[in-house]
């Protein structure tokens, strides 16, 4: 057996292992200018990996200026190199309508961290309207060890009339 | 008030900036962090990793990253030193017996190659209760008339009621080139 080869089992192993011990705890949306929480789910369906999830999220926040989204996400070992790709799509349309990649770096092992992006919307005529955004948006996150993927999630967002 | 406001003050455009929060385990770096942008600062919990807030305005991303400050967690500090622009690092003026253990951990950090240079605020946090040391007093303790290879500053401050937060962020941002 070549080095190579042994090197490669060694760094799947590794990989396998970030995986199994990595969760995506939570989520939660806030009007960023009250600091006012919106939405929140802090239990997730443990068939996530597969499953997208629904969230259903008060139609007014399609109305505030700036929408903070915060992610909880817990890891049983060590990674050396965490980068977050996160989209927003418009179904439909194959571009995102928001892209945030984010470079963690270093994770520690048996850590529980957040992050919190914070983005102003649209704005004017640009703004979607509850009904015609309703179920057609989601929220892509995929985490990744360098090149190699960890974990993906979807949320479907639905926009409810209080 | 908060970070968004402060971003929208300064008329950057393009570009990102990493602001690294640090200092001793109860110190209220979250909690500074949550009232900033008027969270909910009751729920907060002993960080057992980090927590980041990225912010965007006019193609400008600040990030803040406020690291869990327990004894255990400390070795892991040095992997958060890369390309940081400005240090905060909050001290519990009123717990008068952790002093030393503060200043201690700074003069490390201070030493620090990666962190060479960078501008540091020290916030005196808990400023509200009435055995809290004033911030000449804490300057004093952690030996920061001595600092001379980088801008410092230090603020009196409560997070929470938010008492001097903007004050201090105000000279962070102002530091970030």
């Amino acid at each position: 057996m070549n080095t190579a080869y042994l090197k490669r089992c060694a760094d799947e192993d590794r990989r396998a292992k970030i995986a199994a011990g990595f969760t995506i705890d939570g989520m939660n949306m806030r009007d960023a200018s009250t600091g006012e929480m919106l939405w929140e789910m802090n239990s997730w369906p443990s068939d996530w990996h597969v499953a997208e999830i629904q969230a259903r999220v008060p139609a007014r926040i399609l109305q505030c200026p700036v929408v903070s989204r915060e992610l909880t996400f817990s890891s049983v070992e060590k990674v050396a190199n965490l980068r977050c790709e996160h989209r927003v799509y418009l179904d439909g349309a194959p571009d995102p309508i928001e892209v945030w990649d984010f470079d963690f770096g270093f994770v520690m092992p048996g850590s529980r961290n957040t992050w919190q992006t914070t983005v102003e919307a649209a704005g004017g005529e640009k703004m979607l309207s509850p009904t015609e955004a309703s179920g057609r948006v989601t929220v892509r996150t995929k985490f990744t060890d360098g090149d190699a993927t960890i974990v993906e999630s979807a949320v479907r967002v639905f926009y409810d009339n209080d | 008030m908060g970070l968004l406001s402060l971003l929208r003050r300064l008329r950057k455009s393009g570009g990102e900036a990493r602001i690294l929060i640090l200092g001793l385990d109860n110190a209220g770096k979250t909690t500074i962090l949550r009232k900033l942008s008027d969270e909910d600062i009751t729920t907060t919990t002993p960080t057992q990793g980090f927590n980041i807030k990225s912010i965007l305005h006019n193609g400008f991303k600040l990030n803040v990253w406020d690291i869990g400050g327990q004894k255990t967690i400390r070795p892991y500090w040095r992997n958060y030193y890369e390309n940081t622009e400005a240090l905060i690092y909050v001290v519990d003026a009123a717990d008068r017996k952790r002093v030393d253990e503060a200043g201690y951990e700074l003069n490390e950090i201070l030493g620090e190659d990666k962190l060479a240079t960078v501008p540091l605020l020290v916030f005196a946090n808990k400023s509200d209760l009435l055995q809290a040391q004033s911030a000449d007093d804490i300057a004093e303790s952690l030996s920061l008339f001595n600092i001379k290879d980088r801008p410092w500053q230090i603020q009196a401050c409560s997070a929470k009621d938010g008492t001097g937060l903007e004050e201090g962020l105000r000279w962070v941002v102002k530091q970030v080139k």
